[in-house]
């Protein structure tokens, strides 16, 4: 009786709703820089290249982010290997049949699709588990950094304290919803929904929160890479 | 009113990168500054943090919209002794994993608090000797070390193939890397000059935050060189190096000669065969790559080929050893922005983290390509007791030619 209303809103409504805040959300951010651009010089003149910029840009997003050559993964091992882990992680999540087929079902009557490679579900929990682990231990330095007057103390911000466990939250919900059907299949529904239910709360949260990196840092790579570029040095 | 010109120091491309850092804090793992001081306020991206309070208001729709600047300038006032803990040395860069220029950032950053009026009380006596005596050192006699030479130098040749570019650190503090640069650009019978009125090259500006006398003395720089008419203009200063190749560009001054760090001319002399050495150093050599000559300015081969031309060839490896961060992660030497300034104990920590780097790598010469490192350098190891001699490549590369002649 219930549930019928809930899921027809949680998979139907609310994601032309998130869909809504979400275009806002990043139509707000590239009103603000086309602003920002007509006031100011848009980057700095870099006359001259001595290496191939291709490289430069293919070095700034693969070579430099391994552990032989990140400067980050020298000084501090563990947390490069944490940060990498989950970013890896998350990224092949996405690639999961069940969200590939729900996004599918989405937009499927406006939009032909290919069949792509999906990844395999005894994959799919061990990712889970790695994106959560490794969540955890992220959200654990902060926590501890913040309490011991590190470092991150000084740099952190609310949004911190929200954007973490907000993801956290949506990789508990995602494994548990995976494992539903063999451990609480009665509950299912409800899993499945709560899950669905975080991920469109992180999606209409990722234009005003550091989750927008995961746009952002494409320029930033790219604009380090032309200026590792125009160096040439290594 | 001062405050309505703040934003336009930024980039769009740097509000892009303040609005993409995630507070990792990646970029206090590899600050040489935050190792040695271990203070919550040297951490890199403390200031990107200061540096979004401050113009928060600004860069939101309705600051756009809306003309007048909402500058927080209490929160500037607040940002000053931490924007000013950094050597500028943009490890942070290197070391931040989405490539975020950090150190653009607290020129920005500097720049903001320069015009406000806020800069450090150190700081403000070298403002007004800038001003005065157009180098940070408040001396008259640029032109000094000439007197100590054996032999005539070139001065405002017009036509000349090379302008020697002395910089103030080389022609003031450490005239022996001048004299070591003549004596090269001599020996190789190369039609040099250098000029009579040189300007500090505007490093030290950026360092301090004035922007507006940055591209003053760039300009003023670029004017005197291209009235006398030369191809290339060769620098033994890193700082001098990254100003004109990677600065001045960004400054929007132009020029129409080539620039060239004093190792890359050498290089060059010794592979075309212009230049001879003789003597082979004997000693284990380490090669400190000066941050605004290597990171920032992108040369890190050519010191090193010149230094395999002075040492016993047979026994390269032996002869020329590497300390473990190098090239683009090199370590600060500790001296830049005028950190030495405001806190010489800091820099002193900075420069022995590097010296015992150096001495563990089996080193007894450290080579720099820079006057402000070899003085760093030089001042640590002597107040340390370090058993290690510092030199900078001109002054070896010099020797080994003095070697050849006699």
């Amino acid at each position: 009786m219930f549930e019928e209303p809930m899921v027809v809103f949680i998979s139907t409504m609310l994601p032309l709703i998130t869909l809504f805040i979400f275009i806002y959300g990043v139509a707000l951010r590239f009103l603000k820089w086309f602003m920002i651009w007509k006031v100011l010089p848009a980057m700095g003149g870099l006359s001259s290249y001595r290496g191939s910029r291709l490289k430069g840009i293919f070095n700034s997003f693969v070579l430099d982010h391994l552990p032989s050559h990140s400067l980050a993964a020298r000084r501090d091992m563990a947390f490069y290997v944490i940060g990498v882990g989950m970013h890896i992680a998350f990224i092949t999540l996405l690639l999961t049949k069940a969200h590939i087929d729900s996004i599918l079902a989405l937009i499927k009557q406006y939009v032909a699709i290919p069949t792509i490679l999906y990844v395999s579900k005894p994959f799919t929990h061990i990712l889970s588990i790695i994106f959560i682990s490794c969540l955890t231990l992220m959200l654990a330095r902060r926590l501890y950094q913040y309490a011991a007057n590190k470092s991150l103390r000084v740099i952190s911000s609310i949004g911190d304290f929200i954007a973490v466990p907000l993801l956290l939250v949506t990789g508990v919900t995602g494994l548990i919803a995976a494992l539903s059907s063999q451990l609480f299949p009665d509950y299912r529904l409800y899993i499945i929904a709560s899950h669905m239910v975080v991920v469109q709360v992180f999606i209409m949260y990722t234009p005003f929160s550091k989750f927008f990196h995961g746009i952002t840092s494409i320029i930033v790579m790219t604009l380090s890479g032309l200026r590792k570029a125009a160096l040439g040095g290594d | 009113m001062v405050a309505e010109n703040f934003l336009k120091e930024l980039k769009t491309s740097q509000i892009v990168e303040l609005e993409t850092c995630v507070r990792c804090g990646a970029c206090s793992e590899v600050c040489p500054v935050y190792e040695q001081d271990k203070s919550i306020i040297s951490v890199p991206a403390l200031k990107l943090q200061e540096l979004r309070k401050i113009i928060g208001k600004d860069v939101s729709i309705l600051g756009l919209i809306s003309s007048a600047s909402k500058v927080n300038l209490k929160e500037l006032r607040k940002a000053s002794e931490a924007a000013y803990l950094c050597t500028l040395c943009g490890r942070c860069w290197i070391g931040c994993i989405l490539g975020i220029r950090n150190r653009e950032l607290r020129e920005v950053l500097r720049s903001m608090i320069y015009k406000a009026g806020y800069i450090p009380e150190p700081l403000k006596n070298i403002d007004k000797t800038l001003m005065k005596y157009k180098n940070p050192y408040g001396s008259n006699g640029r032109l000094g070390w000439l007197k100590k030479l054996d032999f005539q130098i070139p001065v405002n040749v017009k036509g000349s193939n090379i302008l020697y570019f002395v910089g103030c650190t080389s022609a003031i503090r450490d005239p022996s890397i001048a004299e070591s640069t003549a004596y090269i650009l001599r020996s190789v019978g190369e039609s040099w000059t250098i000029m009579d009125n040189e300007w500090c090259c505007g490093s030290a500006w950026i360092a301090l935050g004035n922007m507006d006398a940055a591209r003053n003395f760039a300009e003023r720089n670029v004017k005197e060189i291209e009235s006398l008419n030369v191809k290339k203009v060769v620098v033994s200063c890193a700082e001098c190096y990254r100003m004109f190749k990677w600065e001045y560009p960004e400054l929007n001054v132009d020029y129409g000669f080539e620039v060239l760090h004093i190792s890359e001319l050498i290089n060059k002399y010794l592979n075309e065969g212009k230049l001879k050495t003789g003597k082979r150093v004997i000693e284990r050599i380490t090669y400190h790559d000066p941050c605004s000559l290597s990171r920032l300015g992108g040369i890190v081969n050519e010191p090193r080929n010149v230094l395999r031309q002075i040492i016993p060839r047979e026994a390269e490896f032996h002869y020329l050893v590497e300390m473990p961060e190098n090239r683009m992660n090199t370590y600060c030497c500790g001296g830049g922005a005028f950190l030495e300034f405001i806190h010489p104990e800091l820099t002193l920590k900075i420069a022995e983290h590097r010296l015992n780097q150096a001495s563990k790598a089996g080193a007894e010469i450290l080579v720099s390509a820079c006057p402000i490192c070899k003085i760093v350098f030089t001042d640590a190891a002597n107040k340390l007791n370090k058993n290690i001699k510092v030199y900078d490549i001109t002054e070896l590369v010099a020797k080994s030619i003095a070697s050849s002649q006699n």
